[in-house]
């Protein structure tokens, strides 16, 4: 069932400049959808089109099927946690998750019930009559997030709220996350640029560049089977391997209209598979060993190759043959879109 | 640390240079406190000192302990002077800060027509009081006086502005009001467009209406800013002269006459040094008192960041 559903929407700033050119978008009703994309793509006007906090200058935004046009963002059963958190300053984390339930009339004893459980939930019960200023980046992070629960909205918006903390509280944070999401049931929008953040979280992942959708779908679908090479290049660490078949002599040459040609970095092997691979030469540059993953670059005539492989006791260096089973290269025409034979 | 090791083998050789750094400091700032020395600490205490005598600048200084003191508590034209400042600083302060603030959270957009608006209203406070002080008593002149031709055209009777004993000193405040008014806007316009813009977002998503928005957001937010305007303000109106000397001379009879403008009269005019010296450290402690009481009760309600 379609939640939030965006239908030739465009977004027209006050000095000209448009950013969004008919953007048709649907996120369905529980899921875990996720606008991912680099800075300037459109993902964080969108969400905030889906606030109210932006006017939709064309087309038209539903939520629940209901046109949202003069609809204040008060009125729209949302719940919004911010990327600086924006909590009030001025008041203790109590009043902080109060103010909204005061504003909506909410009795007192119903307020103190759900304040006294979300203390419970998110773990802020001893801090309750702290203000923001005494409190951690985490600890504010979790006062914006029981402001936006207490309200038991049907939606949940989230703009990068996890890019200010450190690196563990973010890993640790991303699982509550994922489980308050499990539990609750709502919808939930989360903007990023993260695509580790991306796939890990979402069940549903929409792609975005300049405005346009580049991809959507699970984040298995958006991993293994791109649409495009900015979709090949945004998803996986380190990014898929995309070489131009034009300096290249190899069998695909017969291909019609293949341009680009792409492979994985752990689909690259050191040794000979069985069945069809196309093979490379190329010169180890570096090696990093990361643990369980070993990464290497290799210096190839037609551009650096990122390759990873599993052997932590292997060295690989020099010069070096590796190859690529036929059925895991990517093919990509001359405007960057998939080929699927 | 190679530069630590330099200044301390550099320091046992020369011990002047250690004397030097560690005086360095208040040679700096020497200067500064040498003028307040003398043209504050220096009269303040010479004033309480004098306040014990009776002179009149030419013949000799006459001691006569608390006499003065006695006087002015007994002298009902210091108490009227003191009603007068005080019924004053009630119409000047909460009028300034309300329209203030009203005024300044309709001007604050970054727009054209504000930043035009808010340097129109801060012109009336770079001009000098005594030039605005002429032309506001020429436009409350009874007969002449542009005030009351305009209320004449609407059929309204004559306000006797500066003359009339119940509307002088309320004259007075709205002159001082409106110069001072965009001074006020300004500083508030300041620290309004220093709230981050993602509150107001937060708060109307916690459906908060303006109102609300206003009292639990905004107001909040410029506390530290409200509380230094309130206390400079309550301060400066205390001190109020420039004014009453010009446009009423205290009057009529002494429905206008302030603290300090009674302190003047006794020590420039009827030359009674020591008695203006008493008032003026009763204006003192009365200011400092307030200072004091304002800084123990608001300090808590006021939110810094």
């Amino acid at each position: 069932m379609d939640k939030i559903k965006l239908e030739h929407v465009d977004k027209i700033y006050d000095n000209g400049v448009q950013v969004i050119r008919d953007l048709n978008l649907t996120i369905e009703e529980g899921s875990f959808t996720v606008l991912l994309g680099p800075s300037g793509c459109g993902k964080s006007t969108t969400l905030r089109m889906i606030a109210g906090l932006e006017e939709v200058s064309g087309g038209t935004l539903t939520i629940n099927g209901k046109d949202m046009k003069n609809v204040p963002p008060g009125d729209r059963d949302i719940a919004m946690v911010f990327q600086n958190y924006a909590i009030y300053p001025t008041m203790t984390v109590r009043g902080n998750i109060e103010f909204g339930l005061k504003n909506a009339k909410v009795p007192k004893e119903e307020r103190e019930k759900r304040i006294r459980e979300i203390g419970e939930t998110t773990g802020l019960t001893p801090y309750m009559d702290r203000k923001p200023s005494a409190l951690s980046g985490g600890q504010r992070q979790r006062v914006a997030l029981a402001r936006a629960m207490v309200k038991n909205p049907q939606v949940f918006l989230m703009d990068e709220p996890l890019s200010n903390l450190d690196a563990k509280l973010r890993g640790q944070l991303r699982t509550e996350l994922i489980e308050l999401h499990q539990r609750l049931g709502a919808t939930f929008v989360y903007v990023t640029h993260d695509q580790s953040e991306a796939t890990s979280m979402g069940t549903h992942i929409i792609l975005m560049d300049e405005g346009n959708i580049m991809q959507q779908g699970t984040p298995e679908d958006i991993y293994l089977n791109p649409d495009n090479v900015f979709t090949a290049r945004f998803i996986g660490n380190p990014p898929m391997n995309i070489f131009e078949t034009a300096s290249m002599s190899n069998e695909w040459e017969n291909m019609p209209g293949v341009a680009y040609v792409g492979c994985r970095p752990h689909d690259v092997l050191f040794e000979k598979p069985e069945g069809e691979a196309a093979s490379f030469q190329g010169t180890i540059m570096t090696r990093e060993m990361l643990g369980s993953e070993i990464h290497y670059k290799l210096r190839t005539p037609y551009g650096i190759l990122h390759a990873k492989n599993y052997e932590a006791m292997k060295h690989y260096s020099g010069l070096v043959n590796v190859w690529i089973p036929r059925k895991d290269l990517c093919f990509f025409d001359k405007n960057k879109n998939r080929i699927r034979n | 640390m190679a530069k630590q090791v330099k200044d301390q083998s550099a320091m046992r050789e020369r011990p002047g240079l250690m004397i030097w750094n560690k005086a360095l400091p208040y040679i700096m700032v020497a200067p500064a406190m040498i003028i307040f020395a003398v043209f504050v600490i220096y009269p303040l205490f010479y004033m309480i000192y004098v306040s014990f005598f009776n002179w009149n600048m030419i013949s000799e200084m006459k001691f006569v302990g608390l006499a003065n003191y006695t006087k002015m508590f007994t002298d009902k034209t210091f108490w009227k002077a003191l009603s007068n400042t005080v019924i004053y600083v009630l119409m000047y302060v909460p009028a300034s800060m309300i329209l203030g603030t009203l005024i300044a959270v309709f001007i604050q957009k970054n727009t054209r027509i504000n930043k035009i608006l808010q340097n129109i209203m801060f012109l009336p406070y770079i001009i000098s009081l005594v030039s605005i002080s002429f032309i506001w008593m020429w436009m409350m002149d009874y007969d002449k006086g542009l005030f009351n031709y305009v209320l004449s055209l609407f059929g309204v009777e004559a306000v006797n502005w500066l003359g009339g004993s119940d509307t002088a000193l309320f004259s007075l405040a709205l002159v001082n009001v409106w110069k001072s008014l965009g001074y006020y806007v300004l500083i508030i316009v300041a620290a309004l467009q220093g709230i981050p813009g993602y509150l107001y977002e937060a708060a109307a998503l916690d459906r908060a209406n303006p109102v609300t928005t206003f009292f639990k957001v905004t107001l909040p937010m410029l506390s530290p800013t409200l509380f230094y305007l309130l206390l400079m303000g309550i301060i400066a109106a205390f001190k109020t002269f420039d004014s009453v000397s010009i446009m009423t001379s205290g009057g009529p009879g002494n429905a206008t006459d302030t603290i300090v403008y009674e302190l003047y009269k006794q020590g420039f005019v009827s030359y009674r040094v020591g008695y203006a010296s008493a008032m003026g450290v009763a204006l003192m402690v009365i200011v400092g008192g307030i200072s004091i009481f304002y800084f123990a009760v608001l300090q808590k309600r006021v939110h810094y960041q």
